[in-house]
């Protein structure tokens, strides 16, 4: 456990001196964002995170990071197991930060400075609705927040796992089937859910007019939820990656 | 200690290196009981290997020129040593053996050899 | 005397290239030099020992630790460079002690950036931008870091200016003067052989030609060229790598052979290189003869 640790603070300290201050200037960028449209602040700084993650495995290959991992007195199954364990701990930290902002765009009732806008148009009207109505139920934010974190943790693993098994050149190709895997599975739910009773049918309109109903606590849950859900993902994704690649060569 | 090596020489090393030791402790420039670097030291410094320093020093110790005290290193044998004395009438008879073979080969007679021989003692 | 390093019959067989029974092994408190072609397994046989290519069979042992199931203790009093660097090019020297350091247990910091002084290294500029010869150092400054017993330097004078070579040769001479230590460094430059190495392994094709210390190496084989027609009844067989050509001839032998050498041939003795050059012709030669056979 100690050596992943080590391993993790190590993918750490490679990545932070690259990408920290691109990642102040996207964090701040969003929360300015947040001020106007809350919800879109957990799809954008989710993204960062890709900035603070992906370049590592590009830098790592580009270094020769193999030969160093073969060198240091490190068990080379801690070193796989600790990636994805930073894969999760840097979502995590990108969901807190989310989280502060968005909570304090709340409490500060940002939305204020969102009616400056011009009211006159059609369309400017509806998006305003749109937004108020977001920000009068702040657990939804909290919720995309959660859902989009957790998705793309997943994502994320699922490419680290595919790019260090079947090699980086391969990643896009291991994604396709990645995309095309999921599609068939959601569609395969939505398809079985209008025939049987089993499996409860999702209606995309029915949720937007249930935002009420979605309280704090509930999205708490979520969140606690698909929190578990994707450090369970990465670990599991780590000990496949593990069995697999941890007795190659180097 | 002064010694230098000739990478190109048909001499071995190690031989040069007995050679100019034996030199500079028969002549003086070494003196009596003077501390030797540590064989590792002394190939550190002429940038050979350690084997070969090795294989120097534990002639010279043999052959009487050097002594060793385990824990402290490599020293000059005292003067008065016997086996260093009969090493130093080896050599001159060595050397000897040489000159008449040299001047044999010259084409002198042993009286002009031995004549020669005399003159050198003289000066 | 204690071996700090053993390797016993070390097989593994690649798709196009094989280590044949790999044997040697190298006493406490010396330098081998581990020489041979490229291609002719010497960076496959360091990767063995730091478990980073799993052998067909064969053992090594380090440290008399095994080197596959103890490899974590071994690596924690093990030095490795290799010739290119597998560090973070973007960090600085300083950034990089900061990430390796929790790794070992005997890291000394202050070691470290002596090391650096010493090696007129800067600790605040990114290592990417270094030279080689600089990069090669930065690498032996973080190896010596952790007062490690063993080093293991895979080509580390190749693509050096001499100056550079030189430093980094005095650098390895320092190293030595402890007699716990070890050194085994592999190069095709066997000049930096003949200068430091107290000890030789010669790889050819995956397999062991010769082991021992240099000065046997060096006094075991001679050079010898000349009319062909002089050579003595029987002794072209026990040639190495016998080359003829217009003017003559030219190739290796034992000094045992010398002897009933006739005059009229000119003998020297063989330097590491030669010797290299000479084994590398007679498998070429041997690899005719099958082929004429076929």
């Amino acid at each position: 456990m100690q050596d992943i640790l080590k391993v993790i603070r190590f993918d750490f300290l490679t990545m932070s001196s690259v990408s920290m201050g691109e990642l102040i200037f996207v964090i701040l960028f969003c929360m300015v964002l947040s001020m106007l449209l809350s919800p879109l602040i957990a799809v954008m700084i989710t993204f960062c995170v890709f900035g603070f993650v992906y370049p590592l495995q590009d830098i790592a290959e580009r270094n020769g990071f193999s030969k160093l991992y073969g060198t240091l007195p490190v068990d080379r199954r801690n070193v796989t197991r600790a990636r994805f364990i930073y894969i999760f701990a840097a979502f995590l930290i990108c969901e807190l930060t989310e989280l502060v902002i968005a909570v304090s765009s709340t409490i500060l009732n940002l939305n204020k400075l969102i009616f400056n806008i011009d009211r006159s148009a059609e369309r400017s009207r509806e998006m305003l609705t749109y937004m108020h109505m977001i920000y009068d139920t702040p657990a939804v934010v909290y919720l995309a927040v959660f859902a989009v974190a957790a998705v793309c943790c997943i994502a994320e693993a699922y490419m680290e796992m595919m790019s260090q098994i079947y090699g980086r050149e391969n990643l896009f190709r291991s994604v396709m089937i990645g995309i095309a895997a999921l599609s068939a599975v959601i569609g395969g739910i939505y398809l079985l859910s209008s025939h049987t009773t089993l499996i409860p049918q999702f209606h995309l309109m029915q949720m937007t007019e249930n935002y009420a109903a979605i309280s704090v606590s509930k999205s708490v849950i979520f969140g606690a939820a698909s929190n578990a859900a994707m450090l369970a993902v990465c670990l599991v994704f780590g000990e496949i990656t593990t069995r697999i690649v941890s007795e190659r060569e180097i | 200690m002064v010694i230098v090596i000739k990478n190109k020489s048909e001499l071995p090393i190690y031989e040069q290196i007995k050679q100019q030791m034996k030199a500079q402790i028969l002549d003086g420039s070494l003196r009596e009981d003077e501390q030797l670097p540590s064989i590792r030291q002394l190939a550190r410094d002429l940038k050979i290997s350690v084997i070969t320093t090795t294989r120097a020093y534990n002639d010279l110790l043999d052959e009487g020129f050097i002594t060793s005290i385990t824990g402290k290193g490599y020293y000059v044998a005292p003067r008065n040593n016997e086996l260093l004395r009969e090493r130093m009438l080896f050599e001159m008879e060595e050397g000897l053996q040489k000159a008449i073979e040299n001047g044999r080969n010259a084409g002198l007679t042993d009286d002009e050899i031995a004549a020669a021989l005399k003159k050198f003692m003289e000066d | 005397m204690e071996n700090i390093l053993e390797i016993n019959g070390l097989c593994k067989t690649y798709r196009d290239f094989s280590l044949k029974n790999v044997t040697f092994a190298l006493p406490k408190g010396y330098i081998m030099g581990f020489v041979g072609q490229n291609g002719s397994g010497k960076t496959t046989t360091i990767r063995s020992v730091m478990n980073m290519t799993k052998a067909d069979s064969g053992s090594i042992s380090v440290f008399g630790l095994d080197s596959v199931k103890d490899s974590i203790e071994i690596k924690q009093r093990l030095g490795v460079v290799f010739d290119s660097m597998y560090l973070a090019e973007h960090l600085t020297a300083k950034q990089i002690e900061q990430q390796i350091r929790p790794f070992y247990k005997n890291w000394n910091s202050d070691d470290f950036f002596a090391s650096l002084k010493r090696f007129s290294l800067p600790d605040d500029r990114s290592v990417g931008d270094f030279s080689k010869g600089m990069k090669m150092k930065l690498m032996i400054a973080i190896a010596l870091a952790h007062k490690p017993e063993l080093l293991i330097l895979d080509e580390p004078t190749s693509g050096l200016d001499p100056v550079a070579r030189d430093e980094l040769l005095d650098i390895l001479s320092d190293y030595i003067l402890d007699e716990n230590r070890g050194i085994l460094f592999s190069t095709h430059i066997t000049a930096d052989v003949e200068r430091i190495a107290d000890y030789v392994t010669i790889l050819h094709n995956g397999t062991v030609w010769f082991t021992g210390s240099k000065d046997d190496l060096t006094e075991s084989y001679a050079v010898v060229k000349g009319d062909e027609d002089a050579i003595p009844e029987g002794l072209k067989e026990r040639m190495i790598g016998f080359h003829s050509y217009r003017n003559g001839f030219e190739a290796m032998i034992r000094t045992e052979d010398m002897r009933s050498l006739p005059e009229t041939l000119v003998c020297e003795k063989a330097s590491i290189d030669e010797i290299l050059v000479y084994i590398a012709k007679e498998a070429k030669n041997a690899g005719h003869t099958e082929s004429d056979t076929l």
